[in-house]
């Protein structure tokens, strides 16, 4: 409430101020107070970070500063904004305007659907421009080319004349940064600007971001989920709960010294990919709250581990952490949290098989693995003009009761050589083999049978369930088509398994939060016992809370049944934490197979190494010191690969060798070869050789 | 565009044959058009000579042939009745038709879009309110009984000619065409008043008209362009099937202001079986709707960029 003093003062303190904001919303269950109360502001030049998982208000605050947020049914029942002393909600909705786009501009998530789809990008860009300044139609465009090249768009005179969807998703984001910045914005709020792109891409926009704010001054508000990207780039950062700022400090006192109990929840939840041995993940139980009802007193104790009768009596305010601190945190419990986040944690539960992974016989046995698309035209008697080689020649096994992942950017074809393996896409040749029978040969009658062994766990929770059916329903057909036998106990015990009440049985999908559907989808994929799964980026749709509570699921299912897991993940922190072997895959085929450790900690292949150092780790200690290695472009078009070695066109290694050594990349594809010697660890480049990218 | 267009028209021609081929079946089915039946006495020379002159004593593909050829150079035979040849028939009917149509159309667009817009863009409101329930009354209504009621109150007062029509009084076209135009308008307006506003509805909610909100953008501005433009896409749809059957003739309104288009041909040719006519209304129905959905999927391509006409 420290705030509400300085506001009395008439030089404005900071650039754009935050108080007291409350966003409300009327709806027939309730009024949902999206954000309840809160205070924040940023300076020139700083970053600002607003952390928090969905629903906890992040983006609302930030969005009622444009006007962006309907009323009705929204309501503002307290709140100011201050753009450099002025209040912005008390102005006539004209002025309001005048400032939109000019001093406070937006990039939103989605650049996909954030731009017109009807009207070319330079147009797009030149409107932002005339709307504010009194510059010609042909200034306005020239300008709007300038802005295209400024933020790294090749051949921009071309692509301002081009409409959205002839940009790839990275062109996209950067169009609608110039966009944003054409008016040289006083600060950029950027909603989550990056969880749509592939980290290769991130990196380049993030870089793009940084570069430019350094240029010009800009104050940026980082709305994000992500802590790895907070860690990279926030100087200050705020962590909202159900509408309410929990904590907010420097970067560093949130990561090293939180103090509210979400805070420390959140980081105990997340994956590590710098962390030699992984940590048992130690999620927050439950789920966030449902706003029409947030819980009395501190929103966050019914999955507090602190909580007591204090956190339940009265909501408690943003207190300094020492007097004094710009580090404040609305925590009862302070001292609590700050003990148990320096607590060494338990390490992840050893496998005690009787053999060794590396020794066990293997459950899955892929060779040379071929899926090839058409390309067909014509009207009446089709013809096929080319092929997109999604998957080509793709060669790996899985040893019994281990987990292997498949990574690689969007467009790599690992989801593709998942269902060619379960044969949900036919493949074009190749064999593969399941507890040593081949299933590429099998019947459909046989293959039938043989899915009871194999079985998928989908990406997207919301989409893979029937809505008009209930859980029983669901995970009964299961039995039904493979053949098992339905008793009373059959659904209730499988619920069970994997952590669902068994009361839950007759409800439908919709009823459930995403966490939960997913645990409906593992359990329709395990009903029969299988002996392989395959999970096609399964947490990736989830907040990261949850995501910590399915993948310990997923871990404890695997130790209790032995399951074979091949995991299909973009999400490299992740992938840490759960494989014991990893695949690097790019443009259908495998550059890179090792050990999980061996891969992290000692990658040969430049793909593997900038995908690595993609990756912002959260801890900004190690990401002040973090070199990465920005790739340049965009994946290929499978349809039409390089010559040669695939990556060299975006490759950082090829860039650095003579002429001679280009030429052989360019002529010569490269095979799986042992990187230095080592078998279980093959690579495939001509100048392969190790490079630090962790740390 | 130039490949775009010749496979459509390819396509055009394949159905032009097989519309004419069925419908050459349909008549064929009514039997035999010269034959004693009732109170209508025919001897049968003169029968004989009719089918012969007509040329029905040959077998049917043959029939067919014949025809296919003779429409090719635009000749659609004489009618059964009275002998007069059907291209002068169909020359008279569809300028006629067409006005009917178009004014129609226009009407249409008018009423249905503004009133879309207006109901989505104030959702919820009264205006929302009354459109909708005007909206639903009206789709509601069949179009004959809109038809008779203006007949009935309308017709002969002020401008509109009053119907059954006479000969010896000639009005202008503008005259003639408004109250059967208003008539196959109302319906027509009323579904894209409700597709409109739909559309508009959801396209509302897209990201990038958050985008141009964020922008600075006048309200006006956001709807009139960035949203206008992506929410007529489904009603371009909606007026083309319309406009295409239209030009068919309407042949219920036509009949019921005994306004002389292809669809009061057709009504009274259907009740004559006079086959010649028949066939000819059709095929040119054909041929109007092939071209008029060919006109459509080039406005598409023009509204939205990412329909590429191949």
């Amino acid at each position: 409430m420290a705030r509400h003093d300085k506001a009395a003062v008439p030089q404005p303190a900071h650039l754009l101020e935050v108080q007291d904001l409350r966003v409300h919303f009327q709806t027939g269950g309730g009024v949902v107070k999206a954000v309840d109360g809160v205070s924040w502001h940023v300076d020139a030049g700083e970053t600002l970070a607003i952390v928090g998982e969905s629903g906890s208000g992040k983006s609302v605050s930030a969005m009622t500063l444009l006007g962006l947020v309907p009323s009705p049914p929204a309501t503002f029942p307290s709140g100011r904004v201050l753009l450099e002393g002025r209040s912005l909600l008390d102005m006539p909705e004209q002025q309001q305007r005048r400032l939109r786009g000019k001093d406070i501009a937006m990039i939103f998530q989605d650049p996909l659907t954030a731009l017109n789809p009807v009207f070319r990008v330079g147009e797009q860009i030149a409107e932002m421009i005339r709307v504010h300044q009194d510059v010609g139609k042909m200034a306005a465009k020239k300008r709007a080319v300038e802005l295209l090249d400024e933020v790294g768009i090749p051949d921009p005179r071309l692509r301002a004349t081009q409409y959205p969807h002839e940009f790839s998703g990275g062109m996209r984001q950067r169009a609608m940064i110039a966009m944003a910045l054409a008016n040289d914005p006083k600060v950029l709020i950027a909603d989550e600007p990056t969880t749509a792109l592939d980290v290769t891409v991130q990196a380049q926009i993030m870089s793009l971001l940084e570069k430019l704010q350094a240029e010009r001054d800009t104050a940026i508000v980082l709305i994000t989920h992500d802590l790895g990207l907070v860690a990279a780039h926030a100087d200050r950062i705020m962590v909202m709960y159900a509408g309410r700022v929990v904590e907010e400090g420097a970067n560093d006192e949130i990561f090293t010294a939180p103090r509210h109990a979400y805070t420390h929840g959140l980081l105990s939840s997340l994956t590590r990919m710098d962390h030699a041995r992984p940590e048992k993940l130690e999620p927050i139980p439950g789920q966030p709250p449902n706003l029409a009802r947030v819980p009395r007193g501190c929103a966050f104790h019914p999955r507090c581990p602190f909580a007591t009768d204090a956190c339940r009596a009265e909501v408690p305010l943003l207190v300094p952490t020492i007097p004094g601190s710009a580090h404040r945190h609305a925590c009862v419990h302070p001292d609590e949290v700050a003990v148990a986040h320096d607590r060494p944690r338990e390490p992840a539960p050893v496998v005690t098989a009787d053999t060794p992974v590396d020794e066990r016989a293997p459950m899955l046995e892929v060779h040379d693995l071929v899926k090839h698309f058409p390309i067909k035209v014509g009207t009446f008697v089709k013809r096929t003009v080319g092929e997109v080689k999604a998957v080509d020649g793709v060669t790996l096994d899985i040893t019994e009761g281990s987990t292997l992942s498949l990574v690689g950017e969007s467009g790599c074809g690992k989801s593709t050589a998942a269902r060619a393996i379960l044969r949900l896409h036919e493949p074009t040749s190749g064999t593969v083999e399941l507890g040593g029978r081949d299933v590429t040969g099998l019947s459909q009658s046989q293959l039938r049978a043989a899915r009871r062994d194999m079985q998928i766990v989908f990406q997207d929770p919301y989409a893979s369930l029937n809505p008009r059916m209930t859980v029983r329903q669901i995970l009964s057909e299961k039995y039904e088509l493979l053949g098992g036998q339905v008793t009373a106990s059959t659904i209730p015990d499988l619920l069970e398994t994997v952590g669902l009440a068994p009361e839950y049985a007759d409800r439908y999908p919709h009823e459930f939060s995403g966490g939960q559907r997913q645990r409906v989808g593992i359990a329709r994929a395990i009903a029969l016992n299988p002996k392989f799964v395959v999970l096609d980026e399964p947490v990736s749709a989830l907040d990261v809370s949850i995501q910590a509570q399915v993948l310990n699921l997923l871990e404890d299912l695997q130790q209790e049944f032995g399951l074979t897991y091949l995991f299909i993940a973009h999400d490299l922190s992740v992938v840490r934490h759960i494989s014991d072997r990893v695949a690097v895959m790019y443009l259908g085929g495998i550059v890179e197979i090792a050990d999980r450790d061996a891969l992290f900690e000692r990658p040969h292949h430049p793909y593997t190494q900038a995908l690595i150092s993609a990756v912002p780790i959260p801890d900004p200690a190690v990401e002040r010191s973090r070199e990465r290695i920005v790739l340049t472009g965009d994946v290929p078009n499978p349809a039409n690969p390089p010559s040669g070695c695939r990556f060299r066109t975006r490759c950082w290694k090829h860039l650095q060798l003579s002429d001679d050594d280009k030429r052989r990349c360019i002529e010569e594809p490269p095979t799986l070869q042992p990187a230095s010697g080592d078998d279980r660890h093959q690579v495939s480049c001509h100048f392969a050789g190790e490079r630090e990218v962790l740390r | 565009m130039a490949r775009f267009i010749t496979r459509r028209l390819v396509q055009a021609v394949l159905v032009i044959l097989a519309a004419t081929f069925l419908i050459f079946l349909a008549t064929f089915a009514l039997g035999d058009p010269f034959a004693s039946s009732g109170e209508k006495a025919v001897p049968p020379d003169i029968a004989q000579a009719n089918r012969e002159k007509f040329g029905l004593d040959k077998p049917l593909p043959l029939q067919y042939l014949i025809y296919v050829g003779n429409m090719v150079r635009g000749d659609f035979g004489i009618d059964y009745d009275q002998h007069r040849p059907v291209s002068q028939l169909l020359e008279a009917a569809v300028p006629n038709t067409v006005r009917l149509a178009i004014v129609a159309i226009i009407i249409d667009i008018l009423i249905g879009v503004i009133a879309g817009v207006i109901a989505a863009v104030k959702r919820y409101s009264f205006w929302d309110v009354l459109v909708t329930v005007i909206a639903t009354l009206a789709i509601g209504i069949p179009v004959f009984v809109i038809g008779v009621v203006l007949v009935a109150n309308v017709s002969g007062w002020g401008p509109f000619p009053s119907v059954p029509r006479s000969f010896t009084v000639q009005v202008p076209w503008y005259q003639e065409v408004l109250l059967p135009a208003f008539t196959l308008a109302i319906i027509d307006a009323a579904f894209i008043a409700r597709l409109m506003r739909g559309s508009m509805l959801e396209v509302l909610r897209a990201d990038y008209i958050r985008t141009a909100r964020a922008k600075g953008l006048s309200e006006r501005t956001v709807i009139g362009k960035h949203a206008m433009r992506n929410s007529m896409i489904p009603v371009v749809t909606y007026v083309g099937v319309s406009l295409g059957v239209l030009f068919g003739g309407a042949i219920i309104t036509e009949t019921i202001f005994q306004y002389n288009g292809v669809g009061y041909l057709l009504s009274r040719a259907i009740v004559n079986s006079n086959a010649p006519i028949i066939i000819a209304v059709v095929v040119f129905s054909v041929v109007a709707y092939v071209l008029i959905s060919m006109l459509v999927d080039i406005l598409y391509a023009f509204l939205d960029p990412r329909i590429r006409l191949s």
